[in-house]
């Protein structure tokens, strides 16, 4: 009996979800190749060759180009083959990082560099579960030193005031 | 020669000192960490390079580009997994030699060879750019697109095993690069009505999502390190072991060269460079059988080679503006942001940046030897670090970095857009240096082409017309086309 992996390979022996993404990519190459005429803005007075679209519209092709082999590949192999990444299975750890650093951003214009970068680093390490809590808060507070002194005093880069304050003074006036 | 006096009074500067001393130290660091490797450095500290003057900034890369070159020998000789990818052939000769107990032995010869191959490259920039320069000032835009292509054709070229992936990322790439208000024509392009996408997409978010975050994802499953013995006697290089390597003068002036030469050539990079310098070393050596089991002149070969590519692909860079590998492209990009456009002119607009750049990555050979040498076991030390902080902080690291550049949500969300991505392209294997080419090279290609075509009056026949063109584009088609001719007599050899 095959193994999954191979089961779910191509004939080359690559995995088939090197095919899958090359075929999402070269799809979404030539979505975006019938769509350019109404994506670009055409209404200047310059010819084609000049104008904004000759450009994208190669760079397109390139990649629906790049992407045929591997459709070819999709098409002909078995319907019922799955499309393992690499037999590792789903990064959950990594996944729930990042959905976490996907919020930091709001919170760093929210509440501030120190106080975002302070509760983000705790919660993350927390989440990937690196040793126990008080380590996690104790490096999350090295951290936000590091970041506060490299950011604000060694480079003298200029973060906007929380908009939690402006919240808060808006409350009070 | 008052162009060099002036470079170098530039060079001592603190400021400069300061610079690349830094990006030495955190490319040293990003070295020897398996896995991170000096893009992720560089990209890291791409953000701070805004508030600097342009050669200060330039010294603060060049210092992480050339320092993660010399960190990626020491976890290659002292535990055989090299830091950075063309480490790997160090490994060959400087983990037999520490399992003797020898490691002092590799990494004297290992540093040497990446200090002598730093300095012998530098010194082909110093005298073949201006001569490049010169063949260059002759350019067209039609030759100056042919030679972009060609430099496109050649990373292409070099991933021929994922010849699609590549050719998808280089056209992504390029695709990328256009988003956001054409500046010639100001027609808005692939904006979707998004306000926030029509200044385009920023290259430092996507360098910084591609490689810090993508990277730190992929860490944080992977792991730094397997193996967990480091076998080094003293926390400092063995000085005395130094003096013997230069008894194979011969194959570090040698393989310098070929690291120069290699490193010019768009695409191939430090790998190969490092596997062709080994292999001419062991061809050449009088103990040929020695190599592979601990020949310390093998660790000096494969350092001094891939030590030389960093400034050997400054000479494309600065000559015709064409980037040699991720790397370079990213300094391309530092040019970029401070209004300097490399090229044929840049050696005569701009004679003091560049004096201050052959001082200033002389200087950096210097003190990342030095301090490579002086502090050996805490940089080795560095791969027994937390993967799992070291993935939480360089995320964070780079949406703060990122941030403050335009004060734009929307750039942190491209980079973490682009982290996904790069995380997938990275755990795929993906030649994602192909992308970052494709971005940094896109406007380049697109703005060269329009002006050979409003010259050629819409053909592009112009390009045969002209002798450099008709010559770069006969390279091309050779680049393709003997590849292409190898498979095809291979496989009739295999059939007879």
């Amino acid at each position: 009996m095959p193994r999954r992996d191979d089961a779910a390979s191509s004939a080359d022996g690559r995995p088939r979800a090197h095919d899958v993404l090359a075929a999402v990519l070269g799809l979404a190459a030539v979505a975006l190749l019938a769509g350019s005429p109404w994506l670009v803005d055409r209404s200047g007075p310059e010819p084609f060759y000049k104008g904004p679209l000759i450009f994208p519209l190669i760079a397109l092709a390139i990649m629906a180009a790049g992407a045929v082999p591997a459709a070819i590949r999709l098409f002909m192999a078995r319907a019922e083959a799955g499309v393992p990444l690499d037999g590792r299975g789903f990064p959950w750890t990594a996944a729930r990082l990042f959905v976490l650093m996907c919020c930091f951003p709001f919170a760093l214009a929210f509440i501030g560099l120190e106080a975002s970068t302070f509760l983000f680093a705790a919660a993350g390490l927390s989440l990937i579960g690196h040793g126990r809590p008080l380590v996690a808060v104790g490096i999350a507070a090295c951290m936000t030193a590091v970041i506060h002194v490299t950011f604000k005093l060694v480079l003298d880069v200029w973060f906007p005031a929380p908009a939690i304050l402006d919240l808060i003074a808006g409350a009070g006036g | 020669m008052s162009g060099l006096v002036d470079g170098l009074q530039a060079a001592f500067s603190l400021a400069n000192i300061l610079a690349l001393s830094i990006g030495s130290v955190v490319g040293i660091a990003f070295g020897v960490l398996p896995g991170l490797g000096p893009m992720v450095g560089m990209a890291l500290l791409l953000p701070f390079t805004f508030s600097l003057s342009p050669e200060v900034a330039l010294s603060l890369l060049l210092g992480v580009f050339c320092g993660g070159y010399y960190g990626g020998g020491v976890p290659a000789i002292l535990l055989r997994t090299p830091g950075v990818p063309s480490s790997m052939v160090t490994s060959f000769d400087g983990f037999p030699l520490t399992q003797r107990g020898e490691a002092q032995t590799a990494l004297s010869s290992a540093l040497v060879g990446s200090l002598g191959g730093g300095i012998i490259s530098i010194a082909i920039l110093i005298l073949l750019a201006p001569l490049l320069s010169r063949v260059a000032a002759s350019f067209g835009s039609p030759e100056y697109f042919a030679a972009a292509v060609f430099g496109v054709l050649l990373v292409v070229v070099s991933f021929r095993k994922q010849l699609g992936a590549s050719l998808i990322l280089i056209g992504f790439g390029f695709w990328l690069s256009t988003v956001g208000i054409d500046g010639p024509t100001l027609s808005a392009r692939y904006t979707f009505g998004i306000w926030s996408i029509q200044n385009g997409l920023d290259i430092v978010p996507l360098v910084l999502g591609l490689f810090g975050i993508g990277q730190s994802l992929l860490l944080l499953e992977q792991g730094i390190l397997k193996s967990d013995h480091l076998n080094l006697s003293r926390s400092s290089l063995d000085f005395s072991k130094i003096l013997g390597t230069f008894h194979y003068w011969r194959t570090l002036i040698r393989s310098g060269v070929i690291g120069t030469f290699v490193g010019l050539l768009p695409g191939p990079g430090s790998v190969l460079a490092s596997f062709i310098s080994y292999d001419m070393a062991k061809r050449r050596s009088a103990e040929p059988e020695m190599f592979g089991r601990g020949a310390p002149e093998g660790c000096l070969a494969a350092e001094a080679g891939n030590n030389a590519v960093p400034a050997g692909s400054l000479i494309p860079l600065l000559t015709l503006g064409i980037p040699g590998e991720a790397l370079s492209a990213l300094l391309l990009s530092v040019f970029i942001l401070n209004g300097i456009y490399p090229g044929p002119l840049l050696l005569v607009k701009e004679p003091l940046l560049i004096s201050t750049l052959y001082w200033s990555m002389l200087l950096i050979n210097v003190v990342a030897f030095f301090v490579l040498a002086l502090w050996l076991r805490p940089f080795a030390m560095i791969v027994k670090a937390p993967a799992k902080v070291l993935a939480v902080s360089i995320i964070i690291v780079s949406l703060v970095g990122i941030y403050p550049v335009n004060l734009r949500l929307f750039d942190c969300g491209v980079a973490l857009a682009a982290g996904l991505f790069g995380y997938l392209l990275l755990r795929m294997k993906w030649p994602i240096v192909s992308l970052v080419m494709g971005i940094v090279m896109g406007p380049i290609i697109e703005n060269r082409l329009r002006e050979t075509l409003s010259l050629g009056d819409g053909s592009l026949g112009i390009l045969f017309e002209r002798p450099i063109t008709l010559a770069i584009l006969l390279l091309s088609l050779m680049i393709v086309a003997l590849p292409l001719w190898r498979q095809v007599r291979d496989r009739r050899q295999s059939d007879v």
